[in-house]
Formats: structure tokens, sequence, C-alpha cells
């Protein structure tokens, strides 16, 4: 059985999961120095967000989903999905393996995410638990190395931003933190209060905070608007007691947990809520994940399609997530008359 | 199975494919760019191993040059890395080296490229180089030094007295300086000097142009201004004090610029008639230099006025409390008031002037 410590922990790498390689450019692109102002509000929207999911879903137990449901659940997995693995694919050979085919590193982590979640989420959501110090330690040291070289000045002017540039942060803010969680509220709930729920979504969330404030912080917003990617690069500022340096590839091992995790429960989720029948599953889970695979490697190597997806990830899944709760309200309403 | 799935993917996924050998590497700690004749030359400064050490290349040298020209910057670049003998590896990079020449075309097409550039580490410092040229002044043999991109960087950031450069001056964050409204940035300069090398006047920027350069003077005060110093003489006559222990603070309110500079001060030589014992010596020490170091402060803004470069970031200070009222070259039209308070509360180990 799933402990409450564990969904907590499932909850928090959700909550981070889309954030590489998207949120924060798009963000400090739309709001600048407001970005920080922003993302808070968007943190607050993204609380009436999952709010409202729990809700829906509290009145259901069991979960039955009727063939539109699985559609809709079904293409919200597959952009979930295929925006982790494109990100960290794309993050992986800009940086690190800049030789190696995209190929080669999508697969192998979806035969990890695979291996994982085929033993069930009791062991996944153990696996989690077990990644958490590391994170959290990770988390830790960067916030705690990054504060000497903040200069406040670089959040300032405040509230000078257009206000739809402001708004723009708030929905990217709100619907990649808390779509996520929507896999989560497919999972067996007879232990997951709204308080487990929300403690992972607020602690993944101000985890979030706390890099946006130095990528600000030290780069200002100016330099941090025009890079790619301000996460990765700001961790090449890290300097450890003035002596260690260079650390930036062991600090974003954490964004591999967490797409991990979001590859994980997108795995579990077309398994056991959208294909359901085990025999079957067992055959359409893999070709699944490879057809994941080959969707994620032919984006990375199209760039008008990762541009397009840079821009407007946040508005197709807020779209896909509204009509895929309408489609649960209607459903409920249609059952009971 | 499970174990020939896990030998399979050990064998695959521990980075082999990518995997370099030291020894096929060309380690680059210094780029060196200049303009001559509507073309850039452009000088890697790369560090020697046993392998090169074995070839024709003289033995006694711990780095090998290796300078291209082209019309365009990126074709001279490209140019170099091809002439490297090794694969070019620049995550070692710690010194843009740039000329007067140079900087005067603009610097805006070597930080375009540069920024762009994934495999180069952007906390490299950039640096004009006086009175000689790049090969000239990285080909010097200086005693104890081998590899003079160290001897420069060393002399730029681990000064015990005053670091022209701290982490906030590598060129990332100096781009970001650039490219912030109101703000333009100042480089170190070095040169040679007696056989080995010497820091040289701050040079000045107006946008990505340069646009002149401090005296010595302007230099120590700018430095005063910029960052911790210790034991930075101040003369005056007979008197000299050491300043340390320096904190600066800009305010903007009601169309005025306040700067603060608080201080202490150590005496170091002082003249006969004052009296150490008494303690109205250190109050009038004290309202001298701070009266001394006022001068110099407005003067320094006087300099960053004459070469319209903002380097002390007077114009972000309105464009951050009023940003609608901004307007290029606001800082230097605003009311600056300076205000200085240096206490002399140190006199050494003794309190008679032995002269």
């Amino acid at each position: 059985m799933i402990t409450k410590r564990q969904y907590k922990f499932l909850s928090f790498f959700l909550t981070r999961g889309l954030f590489l390689g998207t949120g924060f450019s798009l963000m400090l692109n739309s709001s600048g120095p407001d970005t920080l102002i922003a993302s808070i509000l968007g943190i607050i929207l993204g609380f009436i967000f999952i709010t409202i999911y729990y809700q829906i879903y509290q009145k259901k137990n069991p979960l039955k989903l009727n063939i539109l449901n699985k559609i809709l659940l079904l293409l919200l997995v597959i952009i979930i999905l295929n925006d982790g693995l494109f990100c960290l694919t794309t993050l992986i050979s800009s940086f690190y393996l800049i030789k190696t085919p995209p190929f080669l590193i999508t697969s192998f982590l979806t035969i990890v995410i695979f291996v994982s979640s085929k033993k069930g989420l009791n062991t996944f959501a153990r696996v989690a638990e077990l990644l958490m110090p590391y994170a959290v330690l990770l988390i830790f040291i960067k916030t705690i190395s990054f504060f000497p070289m903040i200069k406040t000045g670089n959040f300032f002017p405040i509230l000078n931003e257009s206000i739809p540039g402001i708004l723009k942060t708030i929905l990217i803010m709100a619907s990649l933190t808390a779509i996520p969680q929507i896999l989560l509220l497919s999972t067996p709930k007879e232990k997951l209060t709204f308080k487990d729920y929300s403690i992972g979504y607020l602690l993944g969330s101000i985890s979030i905070i706390l890099l946006i404030i130095p990528i600000i912080g030290v780069f200002g917003f100016p330099l941090a608007r025009i890079y790619r990617s301000p996460e990765y690069m700001i961790l090449k500022k890290l300097n450890l007691i003035n002596f260690l340096e260079h650390l930036e590839n062991i600090f974003s091992t954490s964004w591999i947990i967490d797409i991990f995790i979001l590859g994980g429960m997108c795995s579990y989720i077309f398994n056991d809520k959208i294909i359901e029948k085990k025999s079957l599953a067992k055959y359409l889970t893999p070709l699944f994940l490879i057809g994941m695979t080959f969707l994620a490697v032919f984006v990375t190597s199209h760039y008008p399609i990762v541009l397009f997806l840079y821009n407007n990830s946040y508005l197709i899944l807020l779209i896909l997530t509204f009509l895929y709760l309408l489609s649960l309200i209607l459903k409920k309403k249609k059952s009971s008359t | 199975m499970k174990k020939i799935i896990l030998i399979f993917l050990l064998l695959l996924t521990t980075g082999c494919y990518d995997f370099k050998e030291l020894n096929s590497l060309a380690i680059i700690e210094a780029i060196g760019v200049d303009y001559q004749d509507d073309e850039y030359i452009v000088t890697f400064e790369i560090l020697n191993d046993k392998k090169l050490e074995n070839t024709n290349i003289d033995n006694s040298r711990k780095t090998t040059l290796v300078t291209t020209k082209d019309k365009k910057f990126v074709k001279a670049f490209e140019d170099a890395i091809k002439a490297t003998p090794k694969d070019a590896y620049f995550y070692q990079l710690k010194l843009l080296l740039i000329t007067e020449d140079l900087a005067s075309h603009g610097i805006e097409d070597i930080t375009d490229y540069l920024i762009r550039l994934h495999k180069v580490n952007k906390s490299l410092y950039m640096v004009m180089v006086d009175d000689t040229t790049i090969p000239d002044l990285l080909a010097l043999n200086i005693d104890n030094e081998p590899v003079i991109s160290t001897a420069i960087l060393d002399l730029i950031s681990k000064n015990p007295k005053l670091s022209p450069v701290n982490t906030s001056d590598s060129f990332d964050l100096m781009l970001n300086t650039i490219l912030k409204k109101g703000s333009d940035i100042a480089i170190p300069s070095v040169k040679p000097e007696n056989d080995t090398i010497a820091l040289s006047t701050t040079k000045l920027f107006n946008d990505y142009h340069y646009t002149g350069s401090l005296t010595e003077e302007e230099t120590k005060t700018y430095f005063l201004l910029k960052d911790s110093v210790y034991d930075i003489y101040y003369e005056d006559g007979p008197n000299t004090i050491a300043i340390y222990d320096n904190k600066v603070s800009y305010d903007y309110d009601n169309d005025t610029i306040t700067i603060t500079f608080k201080a202490e001060g150590s005496i170091k030589t002082i003249d006969e008639k004052y009296d150490l014992r008494n303690s109205n010596t250190y109050i009038s020490l004290s309202k001298e230099y701070s009266n001394l170091i006022k001068e110099d402060i407005l003067s320094l803004i006087k300099a960053s006025k004459e070469n319209n470069s903002d380097f002390l970031g007077l114009g972000t200070l309105v464009y951050n409390k009023t940003p609608k009222s901004y307007y290029d070259g606001c800082g230097f039209a605003k009311k600056i008031v300076v205000k200085a308070n240096i206490n002399v509360n140190r006199n050494g180990l003794v309190y008679e002037v032995v002269k």
C-alpha cells in the first residue's frame, strides 16, 4: 500500500517534472523581473486547480473511465510524457552527450521507466521515497550556495512589465505545476487525502521558486531572458566553498529524477487506467513507450515543432485538462440522471 | 535475462560514446581577439602536454599559441579551432584578452558568438591588453609563471589588497550589465612591465564600444566603490592612511542620487605635528580624508560623464525606481550627492612619530 508520505513525495516530483526546458525561460521572457511575483500568484492559481480536481475525483470511488475520458486522458499522458522526454533529451544532447544519438538517450530513459513502473505503483512510490533525500539535498545545497551571489537590484523594477505578460506567467506556472497532479489522482485513493496531495504540491512549487530567485538575482533578467535553459546555466555558477566548481552535471540529476517519476506515473496510468486489462497492457505498454521514444526523438530533431511546443504546450495542457474534467463531470451527471 | 539487460545498459549508458581521452584534448586557457586592417585576429593559448613537448615546439614553454585572422570573427575562430593540434577544449577557458582597436570597433560580434557557444566556459574574464600585442604578451617569459593567462588571472582576481574583478565580473554577468538599462562595463587592463605583467588602468565602455580609460587615481577610487579592499593607501602630503572595511550604498530619491561611502582607516605615516594620544587628531584626520575621498568620488563621476560610460550604474538606479522616467544618460542629469565617512581609528604599534 502506498503510504501518506509516499503520496507527498510523488506529488512533489510531479509538480517539478514539466518545468525543465520550457517553464523557466518562457516565464522569464513573458514577465522579466516580475516573474517572481507572477509565479507566486501562479502557485495560488495552481492550488485552486488541484482543489477542483480533488473535489471532482472525491465523488468517484472507484474511478471508472468511459471511452471519451480515456481518449482525453491518453492525450494528456502523451503530451506530458512527450514534454518531459524531449526536454530531457534536448538537455542531455546539448550539454552532456553531444555526439551520442538522441535515440539512445531517450530509449534508455524509457526502458528505465518501463521496468520500474512494471512493478506496480507501490514499488514505484517506494523508489520515489528513496530518491527524495537526494533531491532535497541537491535543492538545499543549491539554495544555500546561490544566496551570497544574489544582487537585490536585479529584482527591480517591479510591476513594470505588461499585464498580459504577467498573466501569461501565472498561467504557465499554474498549468505546468498543477496539471501533472491529475496523474496522481488516478491512483487508488484510500489513503490519498487532500492534505498529502497539497503539501507535496506546495513543496514542489516552493522548490521551483527557490530556483527562480537565484536565476533572476544572480543573472539579472536581461541575461536570464535570453538563455534557452537558464535553470542549467545558473548551475554553472555554483562554486562550493570557493573550491568545488563545474558541479552543474551533478546538480542537474535532480531533473532526471523528476522526469523519471513523471514518466513512471504516465506509464502506470496508461497501464492501469487506460488499458485496464492486464493481458492487453502487457503488450501495449511497451509499445506505447516505444512510440513515445520515437515521438520524443522526432520532436527533438524538428525545431519548428520544438518551438511550437515551447510556446504553446502549457495552453494545450490547459485545454486538454479542462476537456477531461468536463467529460468527467458530464459523465457523472449522465449517470445520475 | 535481468543480468543481460543490466550488462547491456551498463555498457551503453555510462557516457562512453562521448568519451574523450585527456591526451587528445587541447586545453585552451585564454583567447585573444584583436582587430587590425578590417580583420579579426584570434589567438588561442593552449596548455602543452608531454606529447607537444616532444615535438619541434620550444620545450621550455608550457603553452602553445595558435593565431588566425579573417574578416569575420566566426571564421577566424573556427580557423583557429582547426589549426589547434588536438580537439579544442574550452571548458577551462579563463580569460578573454582584447585590444583597444577591437574594443573601439565594438565587441558585440564576439560577445554574441561566445555567449551562444555551449562549449565555452562563460565564467571567464575579459581583460584589455595595453602597450603590446596579445601574442607578444602571451609569449612573455616570466620567472615562476609558466602560463601567462594564469599570471594575469592571479593579478586581477587573487590580489589580497584589492581584486579588480570578482565573480560578478565574469563574461556572462558582464553581458547582463551591458544589456541592462543604465549601466555600462568597465574592465581591467594589463601591460608588460619590467619583464613581468602589471595592472594598467580601467577601461570604460559605452554599450559595446570602448570610450576611454580612467587614470590611476580614478581607478583606485573606482575599486573603492566597487568591492571590498584591504590596506589601500591614501596619501595627503606627509600623511598616509590605509583604507579597509569599505562599504558603499547608492540611493535615488526626489531626483537626487546619494552615494554614501564608509570605510575604516589606519595610519601608516603621519606628520610629527600630530599627537596620536589626542582623540582630536583622529577626528581631524577622519574629516580630512573624508573630504579627500569625497572629492575623488566626484572626480570619478565627472570622468564617467566625460567618457559617456555609466559604469557606476547611476542610470540603473533611476530605472529601477522610476522606469517610466528613464532615458539614456539620465543618471548623469540627476543631482548627485556624495557622503564620505572615513573613520581613522588605528595608529599602528606606536603612539609617537619616530623621525
